[in-house]
């Protein structure tokens, strides 16, 4: 019984996290079908999506679980929610799981990121600390201002979104975000070549000469699921909730968001902007483990990111030194 | 100055301009046009392979494309500027050089936009600028504004070539073909100089004149509130305004002093366009050269003594990576054309020219160091390891397309004062001081 | 023709090279194609986990779950529309309690009644197995599940101006009588849109009864309604508990950011003093253009008249 218990143990923290796999297309979870035979519940019609292995299989159109929202109706956010993000600076590692699987479940090319990770450091004494950065959905978002068609929105439930059949590619709104937020699609990739009906809240499949950012994952938070970047961090450094409700999850520890940023002294990036942004951070206070130890375990081109910085370049100047 | 003479002698003198071409004349429209080809070509690769082949990224968005964009758009309000200004002020001496500084105002207002389509990602869906605008927008304000400006500019033109075309219409001597001779009928409207029409076309130009003014200041504003309405360190400046305005006329009066220039020598103007021409036009670059040497320093001064972070980090930048181009752009480009214009012992016309020359290259770097730099010093450092992310330097398809620009132009200025003559041709006589008085054909 | 011994050795030489040549192909082609077929794994099945829970309901019925994954290189993928079998441990074998799919997350459900006639175990305990038979592509697999059904009763009362939360805990026994338990520690949590907030955690006492202070500040929908829920997780004898209950304690849900205002910069309509501001402007201009522009057509007009009258 022993053994059934740790195993029953894990099974139910997978469990929750099984929910909450990411997984790209739009098959919930990502599941394979047991049978290839056409059953009842199937409508014989298939789809193609992508597992998380990453091979292109067909689905039955039945087997996706909401269908994604048309463009219209993306205008309208998910009534009575207003979405908030915590995240614990203290716990983050640069372990980029959530980088990884935010660019798997959205189609994006190695290069291109929605959620980034910085390694800031305020000024020369201050300690370092790893900087998950995704998009903030700001109450007054200067993107959405700058946009001359109306193609980047800002819903009921403070996402704000792109709609990428409508953008006309002038950039101005990556230059009115002044947290680097928005990324263009330079070239055409293959990883945009998805036979998907599009849909803003998806982001997928995505449009060559157009911009993109992160989401929030409304097409999961309308499953009652958290965005990938959330059930992907192996820390539990990121926190999503509604703050009407005034509470956030990662997915394994639950807290009142008020609560968690009154005692943890939570606050928001470039307060003094004035763009009123919906992801708080909490300070790196008693740190898990250092700094360095995000360095550790990343491919080179990874690494070389942060060459430039003060931090770097004094561990630099410390193994010279040996 | 030259004599106001009869109309009949400067039509003959003219003439043979507007009839044929000469052998420079053709090679030069063949080398502006192999030019183009070029860059048509370098704008198929471009539509091809996507705007990977330019040196924008994610961070430096806004390239060259922008900043030819901007300096166009710059050197058109010059020539409505000047060509309103002197009409309204009744400057006699301006009579031989109006036209042209009028085709640089239309020219450069129909390239300018051409740049900011390069620049655009997707050009299919430009009709989204027109149907799903939001005026909330700055970009919506250049489309409103750049469109009223470029119909108020033609208007102003043609009132001011109306004239012209019925003397041409009339000129009987006249050796083109007829459908350029029906052109001239077609567009003379019927003008044949009676005393009601002079009024009425004293009245139009006068009111268009006003508003050329008036538009320029505006709409070239508008385009400065782009930068200035964002919150990036180098462009959240509150001057931006009346500082590209300036920048503007001190752009365009250098490209006017060199179209003299060049128009005098291809066309033997030696008689009309004199080196009081060049004085007085360089007299009004001085003013304007010190204006916005006075702006630049005010900008550049506040920036630097400020302790604030950004704009500190953009200095630095400045100075470090672009150290030659800003002493160029903003020391050069002041001081030698006060200098030159400045001495007596200094103003010829050649230096003069040389002068306007430096300023027009001076200007495109000033746009370029504004646009740039700020974006590749963000409030959030850019951690990338790609090189191309984290400094911008345009490519070959870039460079390409501004050559073609900038040979577009020439290619445009060349035909037109081609089908027209780039001297006005009909008289100017001091305008008397009662509204009620005429001025004779 | 000559018979050449060198020719011939030659020959035979050649006809060697040539078999060696065609030998190391069949032998490369063959070992790869193995190779290959070890990565496309289409002949032999792939393994599978069958995650088997239980959950004691307050409607007095038994949830069961079974959850099937497929292990691969990157992790594990549930397994959609695979039947799974249920069966209750009987001394004689097991004995099939129902059957049912998996659903799109991979989660076959079963609900059969806590009152049943199942064998239990000396310590009372129900021995339950959930089965995936497999197919040509996956492997079975089993798992196993014991429990003692339980029901947990959610209750609510004020004293004293405080309010509290009840909860008492009973177990069925193998003949059909309830009695309470004791000693354990159940959750007390309201369910918020992604997870369960926990407001407690009460500690059952000998008579199955515990109390927690029921905090002030939950936020509850529009009307102040509150979903509470007790749980017991993972628990040796009981496995798991769910009991839930309602009330109005909860603070009203309004939007704590402002009401949205209707025009901003952001917003789909502009400010209005932008709409007039504009219209102003665009009706100066071209208004100013629209006189020039009629004093052209007049000068075409009297023009015709000069000619008329000439």
């Amino acid at each position: 019984m022993e053994n059934k218990k740790k195993d029953d143990n894990n099974s139910r923290r997978n469990f929750l996290k099984l929910g909450l796999l990411a997984g790209a297309g739009t098959v919930a979870a990502g599941t394979l079908l047991a049978s290839g035979k056409k059953d009842s519940g199937e409508s014989g019609e298939k789809i193609k999506v992508l597992t998380t292995s990453g091979e292109v299989m067909e689905v039955d159109k039945n087997f996706l679980t909401l269908a994604p929202v048309g463009r219209v109706e993306s205008h309208q956010g998910i009534p009575g929610r207003k979405f908030v993000m915590v995240i614990d600076l203290a716990k983050c590692k640069n372990a980029r799981k959530c980088v990884e699987a935010c660019q798997k479940g959205h189609n994006l090319p190695k290069g291109e990121e929605f959620m980034k990770v910085y390694l800031l450091q305020d000024s020369e004494k201050t300690a370092p600390y790893w900087f998950p950065k995704p998009c903030y959905h700001c109450d007054n978002p200067q993107c959405v201002s700058v946009c001359p068609v109306g193609a980047t929105y800002k819903r009921s439930d403070g996402i704000v979104l792109i709609d990428n059949e409508r953008c006309i590619g002038c950039k101005f709104c990556m230059t009115g975000c002044p947290y680097s937020t928005r990324v263009f699609a330079w070239k055409p990739d293959k990883e945009y070549e998805i036979n998907q009906p599009y849909s803003p809240e998806k982001s997928v499949p995505g449009v060559e000469g157009t911009v993109s950012k992160c989401d929030f994952c409304p097409d999961l938070a309308r499953e009652g699921k958290l965005p990938y970047c959330a059930s992907a961090c192996p820390m539990g450094v990121i926190y999503f909730g509604d703050i009407d409700e005034d509470v956030v999850t990662n997915g394994t520890e639950t807290f009142k968001f008020s609560e968690l940023i009154r005692d943890r002294s939570g606050y928001r990036y470039l307060e003094n902007l004035g763009t009123r942004p919906n992801v708080y951070y909490l300070p790196p206070v008693d740190r898990q483990f250092p700094v360095e130890r995000g360095l550790d375990g990343l491919d080179e081109e990874t690494r070389k990111r942060f060459d430039n910085t003060p931090f770097v370049e004094k561990l630099k100047e410390k193994e010279i030194k040996k | 100055m030259s004599d106001i003479v009869g109309s009949e002698k400067l039509l003959r003198e003219f003439a043979p301009q507007i009839e044929r071409t000469g052998k420079t004349g053709k090679l030069w429209i063949a080398f502006l046009i192999v030019v183009i080809c070029f860059g048509w070509f370098a704008l198929y690769w471009q539509i091809s392979r996507g705007h990977i082949v330019t040196g924008m990224r994610d961070n430096v968005v806004w390239g060259v494309y922008i900043v030819n964009f901007i300096f166009f758009m710059g050197i058109s309000y010059a020539g409505a500027l000047i060509s309103g200004t002197l009409h309204l002020f009744h400057a006699e001496w301006r009579k031989p050089i109006i036209r042209m500084a009028e085709f640089i105002t239309i020219i450069s207002l129909l390239i300018g936009p051409c740049f900011i389509m390069l620049c655009v990602g997707r050009l299919d869906r430009l009709p989204n600028l027109i149907l799903f605008g939001r005026i909330q927008s700055p970009i919506t304000w250049d489309v409103i504004a750049i469109s009223t400006d470029i119909i108020g500019c033609i208007l102003f033109l043609y009132l001011a070539l109306l004239r012209d075309l019925g003397k041409l219409r009339d000129f009987a001597e006249l050796k083109v073909p007829a459908w350029r001779k029906k052109l001239y009928k077609v567009l003379a409207l019927g003008y044949t100089g009676t005393p009601e029409q002079q009024l009425r076309l004293k009245k139009a130009t006068d009111v268009m004149a006003g508003m050329v003014i008036a538009i320029a200041i505006i709409v070239y504003s508008v385009l400065a509130w782009i930068f200035s309405v964002t919150l990036q360190p180098g462009w959240h400046s509150t001057i931006f305004g009346p500082y590209f305005v300036i920048a503007a006329v001190y752009s365009g009066t250098g490209v006017l002093i060199v179209a003299m220039y060049f128009f005098r020598k291809a066309y033997h103007l030696e008689e009309h366009i004199t080196l009081q021409h060049f004085v007085n036009v360089g007299v009004i670059m001085l003013v304007l050269g010190a204006f916005f040497g006075y702006f630049t320093f005010s900008e550049y001064l506040t920036k630097w003594y400020g302790s604030e972070k950004n704009d500190e980090q953009l200095i630095q930048v400045l100075l470090k990576n672009y150290f030659y181009l800003f002493i160029l752009s903003n020391y050069v480009g002041v001081l030698v054309p006060l200098i030159v214009v400045g001495f007596k012992k200094f103003r010829t016309i050649r230096n003069i020219t040389i002068a306007a020359g430096i300023v027009v290259i001076a200007l495109w770097l000033n746009r370029y160091l504004i646009v740039v730099p700020t974006l590749e010093t963000p409030y959030l450092p850019i951690e990338d390891a790609r090189e191309t992310w984290q400094h911008y330097s345009a490519t070959w398809v870039e460079w390409a397309l501004t050559a073609a620009g900038a040979a577009m132009f020439c290619l445009l200025f060349t035909i037109g004062s081609k089908l027209i003559p780039i001297v006005q041709v009909s008289e100017l006589k001091e305008e008397p001081i009662e509204p009620g008085d005429i001025y004779l054909k | 023709m000559k018979f050449n011994p060198k020719q011939q050795l030659k020959k035979i030489f050649m006809k060697r090279i040539q078999s060696a040549i065609i030998l190391a192909f069949l032998i490369l082609a063959g070992t790869s194609q193995v190779y290959a077929q070890d990565k496309v794994d289409t002949n032999a099945p792939a393994s599978t986990v069958l995650r088997f829970i239980c959950t004691s309901t307050s409607d007095d019925s038994l949830l069961l779950q079974g959850t099937v994954s497929v292990k691969h290189d990157e992790g594990s993928t549930n397994l959609a529309n695979a039947p799974v079998s249920f069966y209750s441990v009987e001394k004689d074998g097991d004995s099939k309690i129902g059957e049912s799919k998996t659903d799109v997350h991979g989660i076959a459900f079963l609900k059969i009644p806590s009152r049943n006639k199942y064998l239990r175990t000396d310590q009372q305990l129900l021995s339950l197995k959930a089965k995936y038979d497999g197919s040509a592509k996956y492997e079975a697999s089993e798992g196993e599940f014991g429990l003692k059904p339980a029901k947990l009763k959610v209750s609510f009362y004020e004293e004293d101006s405080v309010r509290y939360v009840k909860v008492e805990g009973t177990q069925l026994n193998a003949d059909g009588t309830e009695t309470s338990i004791g000693a354990i520690d159940v959750t007390v949590g309201v369910p918020k849109m992604f997870s369960i907030l926990k407001i407690a955690t009460v500690s059952l006492d000998s008579t199955g009864i515990g109390t927690a202070e029921f905090p002030k500040d939950i936020i509850g929908d529009s009307l102040g309604n509150l979903t509470v829920v007790a749980s017991i997780e993972e628990n040796d004898i009981f496995g798991n508990v769910k009991g839930s209950a309602d009330n109005t304690w909860g603070l009203k849900k309004h939007l704590i950011s402002p009401d949205r205002p209707s025009r901003e910069l952001w917003t789909p309509i502009a400010p209005l003093w932008m709409i007039i501001t504009l219209i102003i402007m665009l009706a100066g201009v071209w208004g100013h253009y629209v006189y020039a522009i009629v004093q052209l057509v007049m000068i075409k007009k009297s023009s015709a008249k000069v000619v008329k009258e000439s």
